[in-house]
C-alpha cells in the first residue's frame, strides 16, 4: 500500500521557509511529493503542511507542490479549529494523492481523513485512512509542527478510540467488509483484517480470524472482542471471561467503553433471557458513564436495550429506555434502527373511546424537509 | 446497594488471586454463563442510579436475580437483601399492570427461598403492589368496565389483604413501641438514628392501615357490608387521629391535616363507609368537613364529587343524587355572576359513567323520574364529549331495552352503535381510516349510522342537551364523508360539519369539524362538482376563518402553508402568516421552506429601491435552511443535497445582487456546495459554468480582473449560454471602476486605462450582439462605450477613436434621437472631426427639445449658430437677428457675450 512512494526527486540547496516563520537552513537533500528532506545535522522529511516556500535552487521544484502545501495547511489549520465540515473537501482530495505515500504530509493527511470521516459519521470509510496511519507510524512516521492537532490513535493500542469494531447492524457496516484497500502485513494488516472479520459478524457471517496471533495490545484487544461473538458458546464464554478480567484496570478509560459494549453484546446472544439481561446490565454503562466520551457506542447500547427490554415482554422498560435514547441522541442511526427493530412508536389516540375523529385529520402534504 | 452485599463482595476479592484460564474453565463449569458471576465491577454503582432514574430498575433485579443463582453463603443473603431493595422500590412504582404482578411473584419467590430478606418493608410493598392491582380492578367493577369475575377476584383479594396489612400495621406497631420505650430510656447514643427508624416505623404502620382500610372499604362497597365498613373505619381512624382500633370522631379530625392526601383520602372513605353504614347524615358531615377544608391537595375535589355520588347511591337516596348532578351540570357563573358562556356544564367522563351505571343498576325502589333523568344526563354528557366509547360500552353492558325508542339518547345510542359498525367494518380494511372505504357495504353502513344520528338531532328532547346535539352534527358529517362514492353523490357531509363547528364549544373539536368541512369541499372540487370556482372560494373562507377562529391550533400551520402558497394569494401576506408558524410547531420547517421560497419571489420581483432589504429579508431566512439541509445531506441524503445546492445557488444571486454585494454570504454559500461536490452529493458537472461565474462576480467585486475574465471564460466554456452575461459582467465592472478613476482625476493615465478596458470589453460585447448574441443593440453600452471613446479622442486626439465614438452614438440616436447627453457627446465629436452637418443637425434637434430661455438652449444656441455661421454665414446672421429681436440683450452670461460677438462677427451693427 505505501510501495508507490510517488518522487520527483533531485538534490537541491536552499533554505526552508516554514509556515510558522522559521527557516530552516540544511541543505535541501530531495524535493517530492512526500515532503522537503533535508540533510545536515537534523536530517528529517518537512512535510508540506509545514512548508511556506523553498528558495534557493529547491524553488523550482517546490513551486509544483505549492498547490499541494496550501492545501495541507490550510486543511491543517481547518481541523485545528475543529471546522470538520470545511476540512473534509481539502482532505478528500488530498487523501486521493497520498493514500498510496509514505511519510509525515501522509500522515497528517491519513489522519486528517479519519478524523473528518468520523465527525461526518462515515464510520466504516474512516477505517482504511486509519490502517494507513497505522501503518505509516509503525513505519516511524510521525506529525510534527503547528498547529498542534488532537492525537487520533491510542499511543499503546493504536487504536481510534471512537471507532470500535462494533457496529449495529449490516447496515452501519458499509462497503468496508469487502473492500480490498486493506493492508495485509505488519500491524496494520492483523488490525484490518479483525475488523473485517468482526464486520462479516456484524453481517452474519463467519469470521474468518486469519489475523496473525500477536502481544500487540490493540490486536489483542480487538481480537477478544471479535471472538465474544462467535457462534460457539464455549468461546464467547471465554472471551467475556477474558473481558471481564480485564475491566478493573481498564475503569473508566475508552477500552472499557469497549469492554462493556462487546460484552454486553456477548451476553445477549444466549438463550437464557436473564443472562441476557445481564448482558444489558453491562451495556447500561455505557449511556451511564461514557455518553460524552463514546456517544455511539451509548446510543447503540440503549438500542440494543430497549430492544432486549421490550423482546422481553418489559415495554414500560423498552419505552423508558428509548425515550432516553431519543433524548441523548436524537435522529442518530440507532433510533432508526431501533424504530426498525421493534416498531415505530405508539403514539397515545385522542379520546379514550371509538371516535375517530381526529384521526382522519387533512392530509395537507408539504413537501418541504 | 446494599453496603453489606458490597463489602461481602470487596473481601471477597481483596483475597482473589489472578486465575489461570485452565481454573477459569473449571470454575464456569458451576455457572450457566462464565462471567456473569455476583462480583461487582467499577461504575456498577454509577449505573444502578442510572437505571433508577430511567425508572428501569428491572434490569437489576434481573442481574441481581443471576447473581442469586451463582452465589453462596453470606454473599447470598447480601444479595438478597439488595434484591428485596430493589424489588420494594420496583413494587412501589409500578402500577396496576401485568409488570408488577410479574415483580409481585419475583418478590414472594425471594421471601420463600431467603427468608431472612423478608423485611417488613418489602412484605409492606408486595401488599401494596397487590393492593394497588386489585384496587384497580374493583374500581373498575364499580363502573362497570371489568368482566363479573374480574372485579370478584379483586373483591376476595382485597379482603385476604385486610388481614395481611392488619398483621404487616401489628409488627410495624410492635416495632413502633420498641423504639419509643428505647427513645423513653434514653439509652441510645445516637438519637438522630433512633429517631429516623421511629419515622420510618411510623410511617410503616400508617400506610398499612390506611391500606387495609381502603381494601376494607371497596369490599364494603361491593358487598354493601356494614361489617367491613366497620373494619375500614377502624383501620383509617389510624390515620384521622382516633384512639387505637375505635372509629374516627369529626371533632379529632384536624383540617389542616387535610392538605396531605392520605389524609383527606381517609376521611372521605369515612363518609362512604358512613353511608354504607346506612348513617346518611354522618356521611354528608365528613363529606362538608373535607369540602370546607382551605387547603386540599389538587385531585381531592374531585374526589370528593365521585364520594358525594357514591355516598347518595349507597344509601338510597337518589332524588338527592339528581338533584346534586343538576347543581354540577348547572351554567357556570362569570365573575359578575352572569351566566358565563350560557351553556350547561358537562360531568366529567368517569363522573358521568360512573352516574350513568348507578343510575342503570338502580333497585326497583329508587324514583323513576330521578333514575331517568341522572341517565339521560350522564349519557348525553359523554356523548357531548366526545366519549363514544363509553356510551356504546354501557349500552352493551345494560341493553338498550331500558331506552325510549324515540327519544333523543335512545336514538342516538342507536345512531352510535351503527356508527361503530360502520368503524369496525372499516377498520378491518383501513386500519388509520386514512381513506373513506372502498367497499359499498361500509359505506351503506356509514350512511345508516349518519340517517339514525340524523334523526336522533330531530328527535323531541334533543335540544335539552345542545353540547350532545353539535357532537352529533360532528358524527353525522363524519359519516357522511365516509358514506360517499367517489362515483356517485351521496349527502353532503359540508353544512353538518359547519353547523358542528360554530355550535362545539370544545375548541379542538370545533376546529376538527371545520378541517373535515374543508377536506369535504377538497373532494367536491377535486371531483369537479358542480360550480368549481364557487366550491374553491368557500373553501378558501374556510381556511380563512379556520386561521382567524384557530391560529394556535396545531394543523393551522398546515392550512397557512396551503393557504400562503396558493396561486393569487397576496405573497406578502402569506409571508407574514407563516413567518408566524411557532418554532414548536411540526410545520415550522415546512413553514420556513415555503417562507423563503416566496421571501425569493419577492426579492426577485421587488423594485430597485427595495431590492436591498428584499434580498436581506431572504437572506436572514434562507441561511439557517441552508445549514440544516448542509447538515442531513452529510448523512448522504441526496435529498437534502440537492435542496441544499437549489438553496445556496438562490443564496450566492441575493447576496451577489445586494447594492453592496455581500461576498462573505456568497462564498459560505459556495463552500456548501463544494463540500457537496466533493462528498459527492451532488453532480458537478451542470453547475461548473454557474459556480465559475459567481466566483468572478466575487473576484470583480474584489478588483481583481485577471481572475474574474479567467473564471469567466471557463465558465463561458462550461456554460456557453453563460458568454453574453459574463461579458456584461466584465463590462460593468470595467465601467465601475473607470467612473471612480474618473471622478478623481478625469485625464490621469489610469483613467484612460480604464477607459481603454470600458472601449475595448464595449466594443467587444456590441460585436458579439451584432454576430447574433442579441438581438437588440444594447444602448447603454453603446453609449458608455462611445463615452469612453470620447475621452480617449480628447485625451489623446485618437480619431479613429473618435470616429467610432461618432458612429456609435448615431447608433443610439437612432433608437432615441432626443437622448439629451448623446446629442450633446453626438453634436461635440462630430464637429471635432469637422462633420458640420452632422454636428449642426445634432445641436438644432436638441434646441428643439430644450425649453427656450433656458441656460441649457442658450448654450446649444451660441454652438448651433457657431457651427452654422461657419456652414452658412447668410443663414447664421438670419437667425441671430430673429433671436436678439426675441432677447435683445442676446442672454445671460456666458452665453449671450458670445452670441453677441458671433452676431457682430457676421457683420451685425452692434
Amino acid at each position: 500500500m505505501i510501495g508507490l512512494v510517488v518522487a520527483i526527486g533531485a538534490v537541491v540547496a536552499g533554505p526552508v521557509e516554514l509556515r510558522i516563520g522559521d527557516v530552516v537552513s540544511a541543505p535541501v537533500e530531495e524535493v517530492s511529493v512526500v515532503g522537503v528532506r533535508v540533510g545536515g545535522a537534523e536530517s528529517r522529511i518537512i512535510a508540506w503542511d509545514a512548508v511556506r516556500r523553498v528558495t534557493g535552487d529547491g524553488a523550482s521544484k517546490a513551486a509544483q507542490f505549492q498547490s499541494l502545501s496550501d492545501d495541507a495547511w490550510r486543511a491543517r489549520l481547518r481541523l485545528s479549529r475543529g471546522d470538520h465540515a470545511l476540512a473534509a473537501p481539502v482532505f478528500e482530495r488530498l487523501y486521493e494523492t497520498y493514500r498510496t505515500v509514505a511519510g509525515p504530509t501522509a500522515l497528517m493527511v491519513a489522519e486528517g481523513t479519519l478524523s473528518c470521516r468520523l465527525a461526518a459519521g462515515r464510520t466504516s470509510e474512516a477505517i482504511e485512512p486509519w490502517l494507513h496511519a497505522v501503518a505509516l507510524r509503525e513505519a516511524g512516521d510521525t506529525i510534527a509542527g503547528d498547529p498542534p492537532l488532537i492525537p487520533m490513535l491510542d499511543a499503546t493500542t493504536m487504536l481510534v478510540p471512537t471507532l470500535p469494531p462494533i457496529w449495529l447492524g449490516p447496515d452501519g457496516v458499509g462497503a468496508f467488509v469487502t473492500s480490498g484497500d486493506v493492508p495485509s502485513t505488519g500491524l496494520a494488516g492483523a488490525l484490518g483484517s479483525l475488523y473485517q472479520d468482526a464486520a462479516r459478524q456484524e453481517q452474519g457471517r463467519a469470521a474468518a480470524l486469519t489475523a496473525a496471533t500477536t502481544e500487540h495490545p490493540g490486536v489483542a484487544l480487538v481480537r477478544v472482542i471479535v471472538e465474544s461473538r462467535a457462534p460457539d458458546p464455549s468461546r464467547r464464554e471465554s472471551a467475556r471471561y477474558a473481558m471481564l478480567g480485564r475491566l478493573e484496570a481498564d475503569a473508566g478509560s475508552w477500552r472499557e467503553a469497549w469492554l462493556r459494549a462487546a460484552i454486553g453484546r456477548s451476553f445477549l446472544l444466549e438463550s437464557d433471557p436473564q443472562v441476557r439481561m445481564v448482558g444489558v446490565f453491562h451495556l447500561m454503562h455505557l449511556p451511564a458513564r461514557f455518553s460524552t466520551t463514546q456517544p455511539e457506542l451509548a446510543a447503540m447500547a440503549l438500542a440494543l436495550a430497549s430492544r432486549e427490554l421490550a423482546e422481553q415482554g418489559d415495554l414500560g422498560g423498552s419505552d423508558a429506555v428509548r425515550t432516553e435514547l431519543e433524548r441523548m441522541f436524537p435522529s442518530s442511526a440507532p433510533v432508526a434502527w431501533l424504530e426498525a427493530a421493534i416498531g415505530p412508536r405508539v403514539q397515545p389516540r385522542a379520546g379514550s373511546g371509538v371516535d375517530p375523529v381526529s384521526r382522519q385529520d387533512l392530509e395537507t402534504k408539504d413537501n418541504a424537509p | 446497594m446494599n453496603t453489606r452485599h458490597r463489602s461481602v463482595i470487596a473481601s471477597a476479592r481483596a483475597g482473589r488471586a489472578p486465575r489461570p484460564l485452565a481454573v477459569a474453565f473449571v470454575l464456569a463449569i458451576g455457572s450457566s454463563v462464565m462471567g456473569a458471576g455476583p462480583a461487582p465491577s467499577p461504575g456498577d454503582e454509577q449505573v444502578e442510579q442510572y437505571l433508577a432514574r430511567l425508572g428501569v430498575s428491572s434490569v437489576l433485579a434481573e442481574r441481581l436475580e443471576h447473581e442469586l443463582t451463582l452465589a453462596t453463603g453470606e454473599q447470598r443473603t447480601a444479595i438478597a437483601e439488595h434484591l428485596a431493595e430493589v424489588y420494594a422500590g420496583l413494587l412501589s412504582s409500578v402500577g396496576a399492570d401485568a409488570r408488577a404482578a410479574h415483580w409481585e411473584n419475583r418478590a414472594s419467590e425471594l421471601l420463600k427461598s431467603v427468608p431472612e430478606a423478608g423485611s417488613i418493608e418489602l412484605r409492606l410493598a408486595l401488599a401494596r403492589a397487590a393492593f394497588v392491582r386489585a384496587e384497580a380492578s374493583a374500581e373498575r367493577g364499580v363502573l362497570r368496565m371489568a368482566p363479573p369475575e374480574e372485579s370478584l377476584q379483586a373483591i376476595h383479594r382485597l379482603d385476604a389483604l385486610i388481614g395481611e396489612l392488619d398483621h404487616i400495621a401489628d409488627d410495624a406497631n410492635r416495632r413502633v413501641i420498641g423504639l419509643e420505650k428505647r427513645e423513653e430510656s434514653g439509652s441510645d447514643r445516637d438519637a438522630t438514628l433512633l429517631n429516623a427508624a421511629l419515622s420510618d416505623g411510623r410511617r410503616t404502620r400508617s400506610i398499612a392501615h390506611f391500606l387495609a382500610g381502603n381494601a376494607a372499604i371497596q369490599v364494603a362497597l361491593a358487598n354493601h357490608s356494614a361489617e367491613h365498613a366497620e373494619i375500614a373505619l377502624k383501620h383509617l381512624g389510624w390515620i384521622l387521629g382516633a384512639r387505637p382500633d375505635a372509629r374516627p370522631e369529626i371533632e379529632r379530625l384536624a383540617e389542616q391535616n387535610l392538605m396531605y392526601p392520605h389524609v383527606a383520602k381517609a376521611a372521605l372513605a369515612v363518609a362512604l363507609a358512613h353511608a354504607i353504614r346506612d348513617r346518611p347524615d354522618e356521611a354528608v358531615a365528613w363529606l362538608q368537613a373535607v369540602r370546607a377544608a382551605e387547603r386540599l391537595p389538587a385531585d381531592i375535589p374531585d374526589l370528593i364529587t365521585t364520594r358525594q355520588i357514591q355516598c347518595l347511591a349507597a344509601s338510597g337516596q337518589w332524588s338527592e343524587l339528581a338533584d346534586f348532578v343538576r347543581t354540577l351540570r348547572a351554567p357556570a357563573r362569570d365573575a359578575t355572576g352572569g351566566e358565563g358562556d350560557g351553556g350547561p356544564r358537562a360531568l366529567s367522563p368517569m363522573h358521568a359513567r360512573l352516574v350513568a351505571v348507578l343510575a342503570l343498576g338502580a333497585p326497583d325502589m329508587a324514583s323513576k323520574s330521578a333514575v331517568g333523568e341522572l341517565r339521560d344526563a350522564a349519557l348525553a354528557d359523554l356523548v357531548a364529549m366526545g366519549e363514544l366509547g363509553h356510551v356504546l360500552d354501557i349500552a352493551s353492558v345494560f341493553g338498550t331495552a331500558g331506552f325510549s325508542s324515540d327519544s333523543y339518547i335512545g336514538l342516538e345510542v342507536r345512531g352510535l352503535k351503527a356508527y361503530d359498525d360502520a368503524r369496525r367494518a372499516h377498520s378491518a380494511t383501513d386500519p388509520d381510516f386514512s381513506d373513506p372505504p372502498s367497499d359499498a357495504a361500509t359505506r351503506k353502513l356509514y350512511a345508516t349510522a349518519a340517517e339514525l344520528l340524523e334523526h336522533a338531532l330531530r328527535a323531541p328532547g334533543a335540544d335539552a342537551y345542545p353540547d350532545a346535539g353539535s357532537q352529533t352534527m360532528l358524527l353525522v358529517g363524519v359519516c357522511q364523508l365516509n358514506a360517499q362514492d367517489m362515483g356517485a353523490k351521496g349527502a353532503d357531509p359540508t353544512q353538518r360539519l359547519i353547523d358542528a363547528s360554530k355550535s362545539l364549544r370544545d375548541p379542538v373539536r370545533a376546529a376538527t369539524a371545520l378541517r373535515l368541512a374543508i377536506h369535504a369541499l377538497d373532494g367536491r372540487i377535486g371531483e369537479g362538482e358542480g360550480d368549481v370556482a364557487a366550491l374553491a372560494a368557500q373553501r378558501d373562507a374556510l381556511i380563512d376563518g379556520y386561521l382567524e377562529r384557530f391560529p394556535d391550533d396545531a394543523f393551522a400551520p398546515a392550512l397557512i402553508i396551503r393557504r400562503a402558497g396558493a396561486p393569487g394569494f397576496d405573497r406578502m401576506r402569506g409571508l407574514t402568516m407563516l413567518l408566524s408558524v411557532p418554532a414548536s410547531s411540526p410545520w415550522y420547517a415546512g413553514a420556513r421552506h415555503h417562507a423563503s421560497v416566496i421571501a425569493f419571489e419577492l426579492y426577485r420581483a421587488a423594485p430597485p429601491s427595495e431590492r436591498d432589504w428584499a434580498a436581506r429579508r431572504y437572506l436572514d431566512l434562507e441561511e439557517p435552511l441552508l445549514a440544516a439541509d448542509r447538515r442531513e445531506a452529510s448523512k448522504e441524503n441526496r435529498e437534502s443535497a440537492d435542496r441544499a445546492t437549489a438553496r445556496a445557488r438562490r443564496i450566492i444571486e441575493a447576496s451577489l445582487g445586494l447594492e453592496v454585494p455581500d461576498v462573505t454570504v456568497a462564498e459560505r454559500a459556495l463552500e456548501v456546495v463544494d463540500s457537496l461536490i466533493a462528498l459527492g452529493l451532488i453532480d458537478p458537472e451542470p453547475l461548473r459554468g454557474e459556480m465559475a461565474y459567481r466566483r468572478a462576480q466575487i473576484a470583480l467585486h474584489r478588483g481583481d480582473t485577471a481572475l474574474a475574465d479567467a473564471l469567466l471564460a471557463a465558465a463561458a466554456a462550461a456554460d456557453p449560454s453563460l458568454a453574453r452575461a459574463g461579458d456584461q459582467l466584465r463590462f460593468r465592472a470595467a465601467v465601475r471602476s473607470w467612473r471612480l478613476e474618473k471622478a478623481a482625476d478625469p485625464m490621469s493615465e489610469s483613467t484612460m486605462t480604464a477607459a481603454v478596458r470600458v472601449a475595448d470589453i464595449g466594443r467587444a460585447l456590441l460585436t458579439a450582439d451584432a454576430d447574433g448574441a442579441s438581438e437588440e443593440f444594447d444602448a447603454f453600452t453603446g453609449a458608455t462605450c462611445a463615452e469612453a471613446m470620447v475621452d480617449l479622442f480628447t485625451a489623446r486626439g485618437d480619431r479613429a477613436m473618435g470616429e467610432q465614438a461618432a458612429a456609435l452614438l448615431k447608433h443610439v440616436l437612432a433608437g432615441a434621437p432626443n437622448a439629451r447627453t448623446e446629442l450633446h457627446r453626438y453634436a461635440t465629436i462630430t464637429e471635432s472631426l469637422g462633420q458640420f452637418q452632422e454636428s449642426l443637425e445634432a445641436w438644432r434637434t436638441l434646441l428643439a427639445g430644450l425649453e427656450p430661455g433656458t441656460g441649457p438652449w442658450f448654450e446649444a444656441r451660441v454652438h448651433h449658430v457657431r457651427i452654422l455661421a461657419r456652414v452658412d454665414p447668410a443663414r447664421a446672421r438670419t437667425v441671430l437677428d430673429q433671436h436678439v429681436a426675441l432677447y435683445p440683450g442676446y442672454g445671460p452670461d456666458p452665453w449671450g457675450p458670445d452670441l453677441r460677438a458671433i452676431h457682430e462677427t457676421l457683420g451685425a451693427s452692434p
